[in-house]
């Protein structure tokens, strides 16, 4: 209906013009790179040097019925006290990994409402929940108990993070709340840096920076010293071409962030989070969903979606690629950390959980140097 | 001082705005012509701007090219003739059209050089001109994948009556057959609104 | 602007590309957020039945063309790819239905099927050998190309070069396909010897070996 209104209306009313000399021509053989988007790509990996054991198998599959398949969700978290909280749908299960004992701690009341966010405190005896509603939580584990209930953000809270006593949550609307969860009125600052939902929310170990990625394409860097308004971040970071959702701070050099770009992106980027440089990037070619540093070597694991639905486990600096973790039948959403650093927990869109041994303390050899 | 820099900045003349326009085009095409993989991205380099990271081509001929037809049409907003840019991506082995990319352009025709200034904040401008770059780059999630080696073509839509420059020619429309379409967001600078939109061949 | 008309947007990050591209009707459907379970079947499952019924029943003498419509319908109104859509079993099901139907073996649409499949798995030449053993779709220009491609990612420029070859002296059709990617793939090659310097093998490879060397470059800078 356009068409015809273009071919009756506008085109007898204006003249068309073209420039004659034409644009050059893509050279001979090039061939469109994007076509890496639409199959299962392997990225040239150099030669593998293996140094120590992988399994290439996971030691456990976990059943995660009804986990939400979306991007912008974080509904895995692992605590120092070695419990597991998985949101499912509407509710959230904590799984006991020493012990395997399964408990439902809560559930969403309204019939449309689910569980968009999950967080635990340094300590592991609190558990932060967000939610479609737009809900913070705060839940006493042992009690089963829910202690607050922080209702500040206007739209769904996809991103929890802790600093000591301040929850860090992000909504869909993009607004980064502050909340001082000991004192009542919680809501102490307000960040204002994303024009659309925030999915990556991270505090850098040291607590001096929070880094904060969005569905618009932009990664920013908070100073920890916040007030209720008017906060501007230290770095605006525009390199991602696409949702930064993977964030992760290196446990040994305490301003060295790693991001990682959606889709259209496809890129692990490596950040001085001081200076706002970038120091390094690696074209993953495929959507990075999460990264984790090891604790024990000098490696990260990448999390992956379209089109290959694997984790890639890196040597850093040099981004060789040291194995790639395969089985998951659909794409990985998320990754956890066990309190041990031994073991990564993934969680994909084919509703299952794979543990997977992967940064095991190698006995025999001596691990790499801290 | 800083309160006459300030409505300075956020007065638009007909001169200011056909820059802005016309800016916008040459970093919205290099978008496109990035972001779909119709020139190899290691021709390509990174630059600041409208608080983004854009790809713009470092390729001689191509910018040469771009630069050409982008002055034309900044002279042609200034007339106030110009109705529509359209990118046009051709498959060059077979010469069908695959991707339509349409910016209709209209253009409030009582402003003349001499114009009280409109008054419009540029950051406001550079944030809707951000949402339709983002946009661009963002059009992945639903374009099909351009297998085959393309080339593009701009046509600029004028006046009727417009008198065609030497180095210009006359063009057919180019448009899709059975065509899938996406309006994308548009941009005001309060003289010029540009609104986007996508064609490309239908999926079966 | 209509919230609506932006969702594709807001939720691009859970669409899977498609080599054909989305409707955006369907597309903007599949984005909004699921209510409940009340209220009997979605459109969706409704024309899911509908589908699996017309397998049943089908009579004439084009039984995939049913399949090829259903694996197209869901690629387009499962956009995440996730459990739910499950593509790869509906095309496992679906080849495995035909794979010793001659009629198909020459197939544009069956090879099309092949081909997504073969994306979908971590061995893609496995299943282009298998082809090959098969005799399945030897006639099939599509079917060279994407089985040399595939060996070209991974850096087998030798053997991409030789299913070319074997392919054009099949007279594959449209064989002017295949020799003009042959010569596009040829041209690839001798440029990535010319800038690299490095062996064929490595073809398609420069970008990330000259990265690789400035990295080597950051390994002192990040050891304390």
């Amino acid at each position: 209906e356009a068409m015809s209104e273009n071919l009756n209306g506008n085109v007898v009313n204006s003249k068309i013009l073209a420039y004659k000399n034409k644009a050059p021509q893509a050279p001979e053989g090039y061939q469109n790179n994007m076509r890496v988007l639409y199959s299962q790509t392997k990225t040239p990996s150099s030669t593998r040097k293996v140094t120590r054991h992988i399994p290439q198998v996971p030691e456990r599959i976990l059943d995660a019925p009804e986990i939400l398949d979306d991007y912008y969700l974080n509904l895995l978290a692992w605590s120092c006290n070695n419990h597991l909280a998985v949101a499912l749908g509407n509710s959230v299960y904590l799984w006991n990994a020493g012990t395997g004992d399964i408990q439902q701690l809560m559930s969403m009341s309204g019939p449309e409402d689910y569980v968009s966010a999950v967080s635990w405190i340094a300590e592991g005896n609190f558990l932060a929940i967000g939610s479609s509603n737009a809900e913070v939580q705060l839940w006493d584990v042992a009690a089963q108990k829910r202690v607050r209930n922080m209702t500040s953000q206007s739209s769904r809270v996809g991103s929890l993070d802790w600093n000591v006593y301040i929850l860090s949550s992000g909504s869909r609307a993009g607004t980064i709340h502050h909340h001082d969860v000991r004192i009542a009125d919680h809501h102490v600052a307000t960040l204002d840096g994303h024009t659309q939902e925030v999915c990556g929310l991270k505090w850098s170990p040291d607590g001096r920076y929070l880094a904060s990625g969005g569905n618009d394409n932009l990664l920013n860097i908070w100073g920890y010293q916040c007030t209720r308004e008017g906060n501007v971040p230290l770095h605006t970071l525009t390199q991602h071409q696409a949702a930064v959702k993977a964030l992760s701070w290196c446990p040994w050099q305490a301003s060295v962030l790693a991001s990682g770009g959606g889709t259209a992106d496809r890129c692990i980027r490596f950040w001085n989070a001081n200076t706002g440089h970038c120091l390094n990037t690696v074209d993953t070619k495929s959507q990075v969903c999460s990264i984790l540093w090891s604790k024990e070597y000098k490696e990260l694991i990448s999390g992956h979606g379209f089109a290959n639905n694997q984790l890639t486990i890196w040597k850093y600096p040099t981004m060789a690629k040291v194995t790639e973790l395969t089985g998951h039948q659909a794409r990985v959403l998320h990754m956890a950390m066990s309190p041990d650093g031994t073991t990564v927990v993934s969680a994909a869109a084919d509703e299952t959980l794979r543990l997977w041994k992967c940064f095991a303390v190698d006995p025999q050899k001596k691990p790499a140097q801290k | 001082m800083a309160g006459v820099l300030q409505a300075a900045k956020n007065s638009i003349t007909l001169k200011g705005s056909a820059e802005i326009v016309s800016e916008f085009f040459s970093y919205g095409i290099n978008s496109i012509l990035y972001q779909r993989g119709i020139y190899p991205p290691e021709t390509f380099s990174r630059v600041q701007k409208y608080g983004l990271t854009l790809l713009v081509t470092t390729d001689n001929e191509l910018k040469t090219y771009l630069n050409n037809v982008l002055m034309q049409l900044k002279d042609w907003l200034l007339d106030k003739t110009v109705e529509k840019l359209v990118v046009v991506v051709t498959s060059i082995d077979t010469q069908e059209v695959l991707e339509r990319w349409q910016f209709d352009i209209e253009c409030d025709k009582t402003m003349t050089e001499d114009s009280k200034p409109r008054e419009k904040p540029l950051k406001e401008i550079n944030d809707e001109i951000k949402a339709v770059i983002r946009q661009i780059t963002a059009s992945v999630t639903f374009l099909p994948l351009l297998e085959e080696n393309c080339s593009f073509d701009l046509l600029i839509y004028t006046d009727k009556d417009l008198q065609v420059p030497e180095t210009w020619e006359e063009s057919g429309p180019h448009f899709i057959a059975k065509s899938e379409e996406v309006r994308l967001r548009s941009f005001s600078t309060s003289i010029h609104k540009v609104d986007a939109m996508v064609c490309y061949k239908n999926a079966d | 602007m209509d919230p609506m008309e932006n969702s594709w947007e807001l939720s691009k990050e859970n669409v899977q590309p498609l080599r054909q591209g989305r409707k955006i009707a369907n597309l903007t459907a599949a984005l909004q957020p699921v209510n409940g379970q009340e209220g009997g079947l979605t459109r969706v499952q409704q024309e899911k039945q509908a589908f699996e019924a017309e397998l049943r029943m089908y009579s004439g003498d084009d039984p995939f063309s049913v399949w090829d419509r259903y694996i197209k319908w869901t690629e387009q109104n499962f956009p995440k790819g996730g459990k739910d859509g499950s593509l790869s079993t509906l095309l496992e099901r679906c080849l495995l239905f035909f794979k010793d139907d001659k009629r198909y073996s020459n197939d544009h649409r069956y090879l099309q099927a092949w081909i997504k499949f073969a994306g979908m798995t971590n061995q893609p030449v496995d299943i282009y050998n298998f082809l090959h053993d098969q005799a399945i779709g030897a006639q099939v220009s599509l079917f060279w190309e994407a089985w040399a491609w595939e060996l070209e990612q991974e850096g087998d420029t030798k053997k991409a070069d030789a299913v070319y070859m074997e392919g054009i002296q099949k007279q594959a059709q449209p064989v002017e396909l295949l020799v003009r990617k042959q010569k596009e793939f040829q041209a690839r090659v001798a440029r990535a010897t010319l800038e690299g310097g490095v062996p064929q093998q490595s073809a398609g490879m420069s970008g990330t070996e000259a990265q690789r060397v400035t990295l080597g470059g950051l390994r002192g800078q990040g050891k304390k």
